[in-house]
């Protein structure tokens, strides 16, 4: 992925500004005064983003997005205003600047690290690599954060990561934090050793640093497949954390091109680990995170439906990447539904709770239609993993011929695992009870069902 | 053994570069710049692999494929998509599209087109259920055999 950055802007000091946080931190980027140089460097060079002044004079940033759209330039677009009002005064709201192209709205009010992540996220989270450490900085002080911003991590995994990337917080008490790792800074083994010893399950971080942990944790994982000896159990809990973490990035944050690279990264990662150790589904049912809830389901029906499609011929890469991220997306339609409906089968909800739960597959498409990164196999997969070849499933009962192929892949892996959740025991266990029940196989694939059975074997 | 592909968009020059860069996976490439041209050839010639834009000025991708299956014809379907037209592809799905590929990227297009080929031929013989009931038997007797296997080792 190219990332160097163009900033189109007559506002000198605010460009100065940001132009030096991008070279201390060894980004490069060109300048542009006005609108005409912007075009000039466009069609000269390939920028993963550009950012557009709206006060852009000699071509208007206007003509410059028109430009960028139908010379269909792959570059993220995001625009500067010189104050939040400015869009209401034109009447655009965010959706309609979307659907322009526009991807993100800068104020001046936001600092040039704070840009500077926005930029990362859209182009490349690897900035966990250029973050220095400040040992001046230390200190330990309790704060008043909400719950709301932060994400936790298994303090286990935490301390795989060596080095931190971000901060890192315990948490007191409901909306009470206090810093324990700074950014840039090894982790602490003895302190975080204590922590354990002392009962402590998670530690924290700010929700706004998930992509980069997504990130970081990918690598960490590509790193330790590659290790030999490695160590299956650390290396499942990982794809799992990574899995979860990748699910709640693309409901509440969207899905950004970087969210698509790790989602590539994660199929990567799960292909090598089944290619390397042919037994690896023995140890998955004996490993305790096996806990129905929504997002151990989505890992598993991943890792299962990219099992099956290793055993196809005609899968080939961009398509197991298609499967991989729309077995992880699968029911992100459920988080569109109050939550007592959110569970990854129907059985105990009574008949209009079921009606309802029906709609999570047209609902996870919609969610979906958001993002133009999506693809359409992945929307599609979302749209269609619980159509079955009998004709029974939904939302519109298609049948065998009709199903789009790679969904009838990853309903496989979603009853498979739905099954296996059920009964708890162990995939061969489960597989044979899968096939026993006649009506249930009859809605799949026999080819499908003879690549699981061979993975299995 | 090559099949019949068929490509139907409205500009003239994807169906001239598509023409030539897929002519060595398919027997014979048909192209049609518009919707009932695309049917008539259909009607017409045993096809095994249809590419159709979704939106052309006389019909849309949607009404092709619509009219295609009322015809009892169930040629895989290759869909370009661009972005902003969501809705038409969920509607495209009730019709049973076989694969979409995103223009003007055009990403995986030989390799979803083997596959559409091979599909398309595949469909063009008959499968009953019954042939389907022997090989669910046969997928259980074969694992029910290995695990047997795997105990008594």
């Amino acid at each position: 992925m190219i990332t160097n950055y163009l900033i189109a802007s007559p506002h000198k000091e605010w460009a100065d500004a940001l132009s030096v946080q991008l070279s201390n931190l060894g980004l490069s980027y060109d300048r542009a005064f006005n609108g005409k140089e912007a075009q000039a460097l466009l069609h000269k060079n390939n920028y993963s983003i550009t950012l557009l002044d709206l006060e852009l004079k000699n071509h208007s940033s206007l003509e410059i997005l028109r430009y960028i759209k139908l010379s269909k330039l792959k570059t993220v677009v995001m625009f500067y205003v010189p104050y939040a009002g400015i869009l209401n005064e034109y009447g655009m709201t965010l959706g309609i600047l979307k659907r322009l192209g526009i991807m993100e709205v800068l104020l001046p009010t936001m600092t040039p690290l704070a840009i500077i992540k926005k930029l990362r996220h859209w182009s490349d989270p690897n900035v966990w690599r250029h973050i220095p450490f400040d040992p001046l900085k230390r200190e330990e002080k309790e704060k008043s954060l909400s719950d709301d911003e932060f994400t936790k991590v298994n303090i286990q995994e935490a301390l795989e990561l060596g080095i931190a990337a971000f901060d890192h917080y315990l948490r007191l008490a409901p909306d009470k934090y206090v810093r324990v790792v700074h950014q840039g800074e090894p982790f602490p083994v003895s302190t975080i050793q204590n922590y354990i010893n002392a009962g402590v399950e998670y530690l924290y971080f700010y929700t706004s640093d998930r992509l980069e942990y997504i990130n970081l944790m990918n690598e960490l994982v590509r790193k330790m497949i590659d290790a030999s000896p490695h160590s299956d159990d650390l290396i499942i809990k990982s794809l799992k954390s990574v899995a979860d973490k990748y699910i709640n990035e693309a409901y509440t944050e969207g899905i950004k091109p970087s969210l698509i690279e790790e989602g590539k990264s994660f199929c990567n990662n799960v292909y090598s680990l089944i290619t390397k150790d042919k037994d690896l589904h023995k140890k998955l049912h004996d490993m305790e995170y096996m806990i129905p809830d929504l997002f151990s389901h989505s890992f598993l029906v991943s890792f299962y439906s990219i099992l099956i499609s290793k055993q196809i011929k005609w899968v080939g890469k961009k398509t197991l990447e298609s499967i991989a991220i729309g077995g992880l997306l699968h029911d992100i339609g459920l988080m569109e539904l109050p939550e007592e409906l959110r569970k990854d089968s129907p059985h105990h909800l009574d008949n209009d709770q079921k009606i309802e739960w029906e709609k999570h597959p047209l609902l996870g498409a919609k969610v979906l239609q958001g993002s133009p990164f999506v693809n359409e196999q992945v929307r599609q997969i979302v749209y269609q993993h619980h159509e079955y070849i009998d004709g029974s499933g939904y939302p519109n009962s298609l049948t065998a011929l009709k199903i789009y192929p790679l969904a009838k892949i990853v309903a496989v892996g979603d009853g498979y695992v739905n099954k296996m959740t059920e009964l708890k025991v162990s995939p061969r266990e489960t597989f044979k009870a899968f096939l026993l029940d006649r009506t249930n196989i009859l809605k799949y694939e026999p080819n499908h069902l003879r690549a699981l059975a061979q993975s299995l074997i | 053994m090559k099949q019949n592909l068929l490509i139907i968009d409205d500009e003239d020059l994807i169906l001239h570069n598509l023409k030539y860069l897929l002519k060595k996976h398919a027997l014979t490439v048909f192209t049609a710049n518009n919707g009932k041209a695309g049917l008539n050839i259909l009607q017409k010639n045993q096809i095994h692999c249809v590419i159709c834009d979704i939106f052309m000025p006389d019909l849309t991708g949607v009404q092709i494929i619509k009219e295609v299956r009322a015809m009892g014809n169930m040629v895989p379907f290759v869909f370009f998509t661009a972005h902003g037209n969501h809705d038409l592809m969920l509607e495209a799905a009730k019709y049973g599209a076989f694969e979409f590929i995103n223009k003007p990227y055009f990403e995986s297009l030989e390799e979803i087109i083997i596959n559409g080929l091979r599909e398309g031929f595949e469909r063009s013989s008959t499968s009953n259920i019954l042939t389907k009931e022997n090989e669910y038997q046969e997928i259980l007797d074969m694992f029910l055999a290995a695990l047997k296997d795997t105990n008594v080792r």
